[in-house]
């Protein structure tokens, strides 16, 4: 039952992703990262950032864009236009293939490969803490055999069975969920760190046709951030007249700000670019780079780079023979999709607005972890967790629906919740069973409802009942109301709870925003009134249990208060407010006099101290009891 | 009703197969959910420590900032703000990364950016500090190498 993770094996950056628990998750690298950069230094083997940092030190070992040079032969024109771009030594290999060269010895591109995808599979490892020995691997979708197959054997290399070589473009509609049945063609526009692809592809049944690709191999996030750099230095120069071009610590902050800018401008549209003492004048003064960029301008420096990635969409649609408008759907793949100006150029031209529901950075290594998943067996019957659309809840006192089981709940899930009596001697408790999300029962759909009788006689507030909803993957809801007291028990089930269509939940969902000031007002009118009436119950119990502590006058004050009170609460017309002052008005009278009798409690030495103990306890549940409920007190979850 | 009774061990022999089918499914899709759930568990502590990092590094061009000011100006209040923001980082776990002048460069925690003049794979210039939290690189020290003569670069 090991699992086969997914590995997204980038030209810059790689990624490596594993289904748990029937969804695929990005797995952090050691550095605490979500993906990391494809260079290798294989002497003294590292992978990553950690070979990144020593680039400038030991660039001769130091290997980047290994993938370029993938299952090629040596004299191609690629391996000529890669050779011109790299610092370390590429060399004619076996059958002509393009080979690395690092202190005399001689790695193919299949050797260091495999040595990335040895550090995926350690983390990888790490992360589920058990071997990880089966991995899909993705390559992009113009890869020839001979590239393919090197792919493969730098995975057997690693130590991993490659159960399949995946096309990238391929991996993103996987990650976009768009293998769902249906027949459609796609595009997939996918500008990474340093390449830039389109793909357009047939889905249907399952089966991924790629039917065109096209792209331009050297352009990518790098060269942004490029313009942003050459744009600080032209700026700075101009303003100070010092070029800061050849000072390579300036330039290292330069770059970090630059690349902070552009991600910043992707949500803001305007952002600042502060260092502080980047250099000094002439005069030995000290200077700081202080520009403000704007998106405008942003768009303006780069703009030339996006409309470069026209031209190959315009290609790859040729090439299948299709229109703009045979596209159904175009997804983003490849973190410079982020910047609005490159969405915007899609949309332009295809007409359509892109999807980008997925992160754009790990959507390839997430397909490839859903087709590992395929192949492991743990998602061709995927188990899919559903949710509760709609919140389920019981009524209780003043006609308040009280949730026990909130929207989206991933089910199965037992909620349980101990509610009690209203009134004093209550035989029965009736359980009103609610589906929705407005505060009243009454605008609640009512599911069903039963009765648990033969409550044994008690004070209101002290049985209690636990109620339990046991909500099942297939939507089977039971519900079971207990009383602790006499073991006595009611269930009922109810079918196909989660059941509903889309527009039934929508519409329901709709009526709950629609109406919720009103259900607002509603629901603190009755939790007002529940706490007045709470209030009566419990200062008329202190004054039966206690009432010859309080002298004649203070009781008929106290009393008088309550009736004022309770006629308030009984009256038609009344509002929050107006049951607010009354409960005030009712309160301060009795705290008054509560005052006053432990004031004469406590001169008058410790003889009455159980009695007041008692009603010290008794005060604060009065104000914390402001939600007791019918059939309820307030709820202690028991779960 | 009778005549039923023949074929029923054959049903119920298939039924039984059946349901063992599924019972073997539902078992390792329980014991699959249950290992997920407990790897979860386990790098929950990780990822929470992944998350303050995050965080945390978010402020650390601010202490630049602040260093920088206070090397070119040496205002003492400038200095009491750089020690107070490194107590504070320090109370959260957080330790600078030794990368003093002649210790051995080390790409785990040091960003080499440039290669100067002086000992050969060395730190010849602290450019920037790096900082850790516990075993997590925040931000690796840049620095600058020696290469052990000026004449390569």
């Amino acid at each position: 039952m090991s699992k086969i993770i997914g590995i997204d094996l980038g030209t810059t950056f790689s990624a490596v992703a594993v289904m748990e628990a029937g969804k695929a998750k990005i797995i952090p690298t050691a550095e605490g990262r979500n993906i990391f950069p494809s260079i290798v230094e294989p002497v003294k083997g590292l992978v990553g950032d950690v070979a990144k940092r020593q680039m400038v030190l030991n660039p001769k070992n130091t290997i980047f864009s290994i993938k370029r040079l993938m299952g090629q032969r040596f004299d191609s024109e690629n391996v000529k236009k890669v050779t011109k771009h790299v610092s370390f030594e590429v060399v004619k290999g076996k059958d002509g293939l393009a080979d690395v060269k690092v202190e005399d010895k001689i790695y193919t591109p299949q050797e260091i490969s495999a040595k990335i995808l040895q550090k995926a599979k350690a983390d990888a490892e790490a992360y589920l803490g058990e071997k990880v020995t089966e991995a899909v691997i993705t390559v992009p979708a113009y890869f020839d055999d001979s590239q393919r197959q090197a792919t493969k054997q730098a995975g057997e290399i690693a130590g991993l069975d490659v159960k399949r070589i995946i096309n990238e473009p391929t991996a993103a509609a996987l990650a976009y969920g768009l293998d769902k049945g249906k027949n459609e063609i796609i595009a997939v526009y996918d500008l990474g760190g340093g390449t830039f692809d389109v793909s357009i592809l047939e889905l249907g049944d399952g089966v991924f046709e790629v039917k065109a690709t096209n792209g331009d191999t050297f352009l990518g996030g790098d060269d942004f951030d490029h313009r942003i750099m050459e744009w600080v230095l032209t700026e700075f120069k101009k303003e100070t007249g010092v070029d800061l071009a050849n000072d390579k610590q300036a330039l290292q902050r330069i770059k970090d700000s630059a690349e902070k800018a552009k991600i910043e401008l992707s949500s803001a549209t305007e952002t600042e670019i502060n260092q502080p003492f980047i250099t000094q004048s002439k005069e030995g003064q000290p200077l700081h780079l202080t520009m403000k960029l704007t998106r405008a301008k942003l768009e303006e420096l780069v703009d030339d780079l996006i409309k470069k990635t026209i031209k190959p969409c315009e290609l790859a649609l040729k090439d299948a023979k299709l229109k703009k408008s045979d596209i159904k759907e175009i997804i983003l793949v490849g973190g410079m999709t982020r910047m609005p100006a490159v969405q915007a150029a899609v949309k332009e031209f295809f007409g359509k607005e892109p999807n980008k529901s997925v992160n754009p950075d790990e959507a390839v290594a997430i397909g490839a972890a859903i087709q590992g998943g395929v192949l492991a067996g743990d998602v061709k019957d995927i188990l899919l967790l559903d949710v509760t659309p709609l919140t389920l809840g019981v009524e209780t006192m003043g006609g308040v629906s009280t949730p026990l089981i909130e929207r989206n709940t991933t089910i199965p899930t037992t909620k349980s919740q101990v509610f009690s009596t209203a009134s004093d001697s209550q035989p029965q408790v009736e359980i009103n069973i609610l589906q929705g999300e407005r505060p009243m029962a009454g605008d609640n759909k009512p599911l069903g409802r039963f009765v648990l009788d033969g409550i044994a006689p008690a004070p209101r507030g002290i049985p209690q009942i636990e109620v339990s909803f046991d909500l099942d993957a297939n939507g089977i809801l039971k519900v079971s109301a207990k009383d602790k007291g006499t073991g006595k028990e009611q269930h009922i089930t109810i079918q196909n709870v989660t059941n509903l269509s889309d527009e039934e939940v929508e519409r329901m969902k709709a009526e709950a925003e629609k109406n919720a000031e009103e259900d607002k007002r509603k629901k603190d009118f009755v939790d007002k009134r529940n706490e007045a009436e709470t209030f009566i119950f419990t200062t008329r119990k202190v004054l039966k249990d206690a009432g010859d502590k309080f002298e004649a006058k203070a009781k008929d004050e106290i009393e008088a208060s309550l009736k004022d009170l309770e006629d308030e609460v009984k009256k038609d017309t009344a509002t929050l407010d107006s049951l607010n002052d009354a409960l005030k008005k009712a309160s301060d009278i009795a705290q008054k006099h509560g005052e006053a009798l432990y004031k004469a409690a406590s001169e008058s030495d410790k003889k009455e101290e159980p009695k007041s103990d008692e009603k010290s306890e008794e005060k604060p549940s009065e104000k914390s009891d402001k939600t007791a409920e019918k059939p309820a007190e307030e709820g202690e979850v028991v779960e | 009703m009778k005549k039923t009774k023949t074929p029923q061990p054959v049903i119920a022999s298939a039924v039984e197969e059946s349901l063992q089918k599924q019972l073997t499914i539902l078992d390792d899709k329980f014991k699959r959910a249950l290992a997920d759930y407990q790897n979860l568990e386990r790098n929950q502590h990780q990822s929470k420590l992944l998350e303050k990092g995050k965080i945390i590094s978010k402020f650390l061009p601010l202490l630049d900032g602040l260093e920088l000011t206070h090397q070119h100006t040496q205002d003492p209040v400038t200095e009491m703000m750089v020690k107070e923001f490194k107590k504070v980082l320090n109370e959260l776990g957080v330790d600078l990364i030794d990368s003093q002048t002649g210790a051995s460069f080390d790409s785990l925690t040091m960003d080499c950016i440039e290669v100067v003049a002086g000992e050969k794979d060395k730190v010849v210039k602290i450019i920037q500090p790096g900082y850790k939290l516990g075993d997590v690189v925040l931000r690796p020290a840049r620095v600058e190498v020696g290469n052990g003569s000026s004449v390569n670069h």
